[in-house]
């Protein structure tokens, strides 16, 4: 008895002794990553992290210094480059408050499958991350932006690719597991968002950028990468995005205008719902397909002289609306068929679903059959509300 | 070599001082001076002689402890009765015998009167508070009760207080405590047995129970515990807390205590049993749930939906209180992950230029505050003020302003604070406090999944704890069904029909009353009566 109770005391005081206490890292000696940025490199990859000085962004006294910085290190794989940046940080690199993961345009060319492992091996890294290619500008670049409004350029990416497709539908948040998922289903193909700096990027990253009321350089997100495979091979414009956001169902609220009879002005619309049904067969060898699309719009401004109050304006502001749609429905289909030659909208992926007998049959040659796929739009609109009035004071 | 065991091993009791049980002598002056030699001439007792009888023939003696006894009944009821009240009576006392009888059932006008006849019994009447008679020639004496002294009145209990409901509470006296019990329970049913225990102190211990209601088993299993005591003083009912517990190596408190009448009686009327201790307004109540030092008294005066909502919020302030700072701890060194960004970015900036890691820095605080507690509880009154001042610049503003800290740590150390005020009981508060340093070392090791671990021990310690008899965690492990009404909900009074499984397994239907549903016709007829 006496002696259990020395060893257990004994056991104890050991314990004390071993301070280890395995992965602990404290908060002050972290270098919390908020973007990654990846470019292509002489040999291997450029990786730029973006990193939040916390100091700067939650004190309560603010000095002149910049929310975040940025450290650059290359190495011969993603992996590789990102253990070289301890060479440049002063902390250990801390990758779990990751919120977007840009590539730079040239090494999205290339193909991006190889980064792509690590971000989804590394179990730092949360899921939670968008994924975006820098359209035109290197990635180290696009990290170097500061931004006005947040502090962190990062999170200001962040929230504005969510928001300009929550609000606009002009493109699409794409996270990794909805990547990676894209790129080995069977007749789909992936894409990714698009972003790009307006202005001069050499002001750009330094602290004046957010000193003028209107920033010289600002962050973009707009048009959509179409890929294939893991290679980024063109992409959707503006409006190609939008109609590309119509064929997946994905517009949750957007605008459409309509011109008037006859002069420059217009009636627009808020979108406020959509909803798709694609049905796909393969006839003779020759797949074809019928996507509806119904669409539920509020009429937002009207600069014509229109009698709103009408049922039939109603009915032929519907008709018109459904012409809109399905007209920037088939640029995207005229797109992504005949220049791009991609299929992402998951065409090939539907008829494997749902058609699987007939999608066994031709999928060897569906990257040959798919740009002469027949593809009908037939768009439904429903005006639902017109506002708190009905005709335009300007009838009075 | 100094041996640990050693400090538990019993040496051999030395039985000295033991007063022999003998009998009385019949000599009245040898009596009187045997128990002046006893009580070490102690100016205390009074040793009044007189004469009874008309001629004077019978020789007398009153003795009584000045303090603990009432004077104006020795003068009104005994002195007068047989000095004065006797020769206007002319009552014959002459032949011996005759006069011992007339004397005890004819003369003593005092309402609790006993009669002995061994010379331990005397010491005990005397220091009990009791006024003894002593005849010359008579191997036997009375004892009457003239118990009166100055004492604490019924007031506020200070350790639970309530909004609404009663607000009286026990007193250092056990005849106020029972009878406390006995307003509020007009139940014939309601047995008080008493009992001195420590051989010192003869403290007077009352075992009260409702018979027919209290399983007799557990009632047996209190007297057998009660009986096994051999200790020279009980000085509080923690005494016999510590001596009748089912398990003393564990946190948490196995026996419930209180000042509050109505607790005690709610707890009589589930089946439990009571035990008053003299000298202590402390009452111990057996067997006790983990649940019920989760339940207030108020619980039960408020309206039912009122105080299921403020028992939610006191389970919620149990696991604050036990886990918020190891919680931080294991997030802020091992999970920043877990953290939303905007969090983590403010966390991080406050923990900029902070000395020590979050371990230290929660220990620091949590310290701090344990001393600043005690403090406010031993300290004199007169000083209170003094310990808020150094309390707030200490524990507030100033370790933070000086950089040893960090202001989210105040935070949840005030946090943890306050929910461990919010237990109704004291000490299962005591049993969070302790528990939270463990927690808090193995977060510091292990982070959340040392966390699990300690949560998954204490569980597991939990259910191995009984007490007398009753698994500690029912109504929850063993699972029953029944009683679930009354544990994170308090059903409305109607619905509470049944008393609590498992305490008493006798007379379980507890009311019959339907729910209140006065049907529109009824409410009409009434308003037409009225």
């Amino acid at each position: 008895m006496n002696r259990v109770i020395t060893k257990i005391i004994v056991l104890f005081l050991l314990l004390a002794t071993l301070s280890g206490c395995w992965s602990k890292k404290e908060l002050d000696n972290l270098a919390i990553v908020t973007g990654i940025g990846i470019d292509k490199a002489e040999e291997g990859y450029e990786v730029s992290v973006q990193i939040i000085n916390p100091a700067e962004v939650a004190a309560k006294q603010l000095t002149t210094r910049t929310a975040v910085s940025s450290y650059t290190a290359s190495g011969k794989s993603l992996f590789d480059a990102i253990r070289n940046l301890i060479e440049v940080t002063p902390r250990k690199v801390y990758l779990s408050h990751t919120r977007i993961v840009i590539f730079s345009e040239e090494l999205a060319k290339e193909g991006i499958s190889d980064t792509i492992d690590f971000l989804v091996r590394d179990h730092e890294l949360r899921t939670d991350f968008y994924l975006a290619i820098a359209k035109g500008y290197s990635a180290k670049q696009m990290l170097n932006i500061l931004t006005p409004l947040d502090k962190i350029p990062a999170s200001k990416m962040y929230a504005m690719i969510d928001n300009s497709e929550r609000y606009l539908a002009q493109t699409r948040t794409v996270k990794i597991q909805k990547f990676t998922a894209d790129l080995l289903l069977e007749g789909q193909q992936p894409f990714l968002t698009g972003i790009y700096i307006q202005g001069s990027t050499d002001i750009g990253n330094s602290i004046e950028n957010v000193e003028r009321v209107d920033s010289p350089a600002k962050i973009l997100a707009d048009h959509i990468g179409a890929m294939k495979g893991d290679q980024l091979i063109g992409w959707l414009e503006h409006k190609e995005s939008k109609g590309f956001n119509y064929l997946t169902g994905k517009v949750k609220n957007s605008t459409e205008i309509i011109p008037c009879k006859d002069d420059d002005k217009y009636t627009s619309f808020e979108i406020i719902s959509t909803d798709k049904k694609i049905k796909g067969k393969v006839k003779d060898g020759k797949p074809t397909f019928t996507i509806d699309i119904k669409v539920r719009a509020n009429v937002a401004q009207s600069d014509c002289e229109l009698k709103i109050s009408n049922p039939k304006t109603l009915d032929k502001l519907e008709k018109d609306l459904n012409k809109e749609i399905s007209d920037t429905a088939s640029l995207t289909l005229e797109a992504i068929q005949k220049d791009l030659q991609t299929d992402i909208v998951g065409f090939g992926e539907l008829l494997h679903r749902t058609k699987n007998k007939d999608w066994q049959k031709i999928k060897g040659q569906w990257d040959e059959l798919f740009p002469e796929a027949d593809i009908k739009v037939n768009v439904q609109t429903k005006i639902k509300r017109t506002g708190t009035i009905t005709d335009s004071f300007k009838e009075k | 070599m100094f041996k640990l065991s050693s400090l538990f091993k019993k040496q051999p009791v030395n039985k000295q001082n033991n007063i022999p049980s003998q009998n009385l002598n019949a000599s009245l002056q040898d009596t009187i001076q045997d128990v002046k030699q006893t009580l070490g001439d102690s100016n205390d007792i009074v040793y009044r002689p007189f004469h009874a009888s008309y001629d004077g023939s019978l020789s007398m003696a009153l003795i009584f402890t000045d303090g603990l006894v009432d004077k104006n009944v020795i003068q009104d009821f005994i002195l007068r009765t047989l000095m004065i009240d006797i020769r206007k009576a002319n009552v014959e006392l002459s032949s011996k015998e005759n006069s011992y009888q007339t004397l005890k059932e004819h003369s003593l006008t005092a309402g609790e009167m006993s009669e002995f006849n061994t010379v331990d019994k005397l010491y005990e009447h005397i220091l009990s508070g009791d006024t003894v008679i002593l005849i010359d020639g008579y191997e036997k004496a009375f004892a009457v009760d003239t118990k009166g002294w100055k004492q604490r009145g019924v007031e506020e209990p200070s350790s639970q207080t309530s909004v609404r409901g009663p607000k009286d509470g026990f007193t250092e006296t056990i005849r106020t405590n029972t009878a406390l019990l006995r307003r509020k329970i007009k139940d014939p049913n309601l047995w008080i047995k008493t009992k001195a225990i420590g051989k010192r102190t003869k403290t007077d211990v009352s075992i009260a129970y409702i018979n027919g209601i209290a399983d007799p088993k557990i009632v047996k299993e209190v007297y057998r515990r009660l009986d096994k005591i051999n200790t020279d003083a009980i000085l509080d009912s923690g005494y016999i807390e510590e001596f009748i517990q089912d398990k003393t190596y564990t946190p948490f408190p196995t026996i419930y205590n209180t000042e509050r009448p109505d607790i005690i009686a709610a707890g009589l009327l589930e089946g439990r049993v009571a035990i008053l201790v003299d000298g202590t307004p402390f009452v111990l109540l057996v067997p006790a749930l983990f649940i019920q030092f989760f339940q207030a008294s108020e619980d039960y005066y408020q309206r039912a939906d009122f105080a299921t909502f403020i028992r939610l919020v006191r389970y919620l302030a149990f696991f604050l209180s036990l886990l918020t700072p190891s919680a931080y701890i294991a997030l802020t060194t091992f999970h920043q992950e877990m953290i939303p960004t905007d969090l983590l970015v403010s966390l991080s900036s406050q923990r900029e230029g902070v000395p020590f890691p979050a371990f230290v820095e929660a220990l620091i605080m949590e310290l701090t505050f344990e001393i600043l507690r005690e403090a406010g509880i031993r300290m004199p009154r007169a000083v209170g003020s003094a310990i808020s001042i150094v309390g707030a610049l200490v524990l507030g503003q100033a370790a933070v302003e000086a950089g040893l800290v960090s202001s989210a740590m105040v935070i949840v150390v005030s946090l943890t604070a306050i929910s461990s005020f919010v237990s109704p009981s004291f000490n299962m508060a005591i049993s969070v406090r302790m528990l939270r340093f463990g927690f808090m070392i193995l977060a510091a090791t292990f982070g959340l999944f040392g966390i699990l671990i300690g949560l998954i021990i204490m569980i597991l310690h939990l259910t191995s704890l009984r007490s007398f008899g009753v698994p500690y965690l029912s109504p929850m492990a063993p699972f029953i069904p029944k009683d679930q009404k009354d544990v994170m909900l308090r059903f409305p009074h109607w619905g509470l029909f049944s008393r609590p499984r498992l305490i008493n397994q006798q007379n379980v239907d507890r009311e019959d009353t339907e729910a209140p549903k006065p049907s529109r016709r009824e409410a009409e007829n009434q308003s037409v009566k009225d």
